[in-house]
């Protein structure tokens, strides 16, 4: 059996809910970030900022994740927020829903975002 | 035309090998491959490979086994993927707007999109049961890589 590939730090900033994502987000572990999500959801969070900085691969699994979530965060008029993404991620974000969700290039570029929407 | 390099792997149906699938291909295709054309060949295979065992071993299959066939020939990258899933063909399945997709709030519906996006994509049924699905790149050769 293979060792779960995907860590997550998740935490609250305010209105934000912040996903530090270390390894590799594919169909496997997918289901531990819907989790998180689900608790930051649940804590009625505007917006959900994914720090990519360790993040090295993401599937569509993910992604469908992420779209789920973002329903929920756009009827709180919130958003969701890549920042620090390798250019792998960001090709792929960028070819699949570029202009559902917001890229940033770091934590405060996030923070300017959500002060000045 | 002979292959410069091809290995073989198995797995079982499980999505826990995905990561294992991809450090077979980083591993084989490492030093050849521009890392962005790399990437979008993990990036394909894995969306095949999590396909077929969520898709195609969803109905009851004792014993799911994939087979994941490597090639490198002088100006192409060939992935073969062979299963003993009940057949079916994914790639006449129709593929979806990934920006409605997400404005819906789906979660599926996004991996064939970047099948096809990324690669050239063939199906073969296989006989007397099984699918075959084989995934093509062109790249440049660099020796600088």
């Amino acid at each position: 059996m293979s060792e779960a590939v995907l860590k997550i730090d998740s935490y609250i900033e305010g209105n934000a809910g912040i996903l530090k994502l270390n390894g590799e987000a594919d169909a496997h572990t997918t289901p531990l970030l819907k989790e998180e999500l689900e608790k930051l959801l649940m804590a009625g969070v505007k917006y959900v900022i994914y720090d990519c900085q360790n993040l090295t691969y993401i599937s569509s699994a993910a992604i469908g994740a992420t779209a789920q979530a973002l329903k929920t965060l756009k009827e709180r008029n919130g958003n969701v927020i890549f920042i620090e993404t390798n250019p792998d991620i960001k090709n792929l974000i960028r070819m699949l829903i570029a202009q559902k969700v917001v890229i940033l290039p770091n934590m405060q570029a996030a923070k300017n975002f959500i002060v000045n929407s | 035309m002979t292959p410069l390099r091809e290995k073989k792997f198995f797995f079982k149906a499980d999505l826990s090998v995905l990561v294992q699938a991809r450090k077979v291909l980083r591993d084989f295709y490492a030093g050849v491959l521009a890392p962005s054309t790399l990437a979008e060949v993990v990036q394909s295979t894995d969306e095949a490979l999590s396909n077929i065992i969520e898709h195609g071993f969803s109905q009851n299959v004792v014993d799911g086994k994939i087979e994941m066939d490597l090639f490198l020939y002088p100006k192409e990258v060939v992935v073969i993927l062979k299963d003993n899933a009940p057949s079916f063909n994914p790639l006449i399945q129709q593929v979806k707007d990934p920006l409605k997709t997400f404005s819906d709030g789906k979660e599926g519906g996004y991996g064939l999109f970047i099948i096809k996006n990324l690669m050239k994509a063939e199906y073969q049924e296989l006989k007397p049961y099984g699918n075959c699905l084989i995934l093509r790149k062109e790249y440049e050769s660099d020796k600088n890589i």
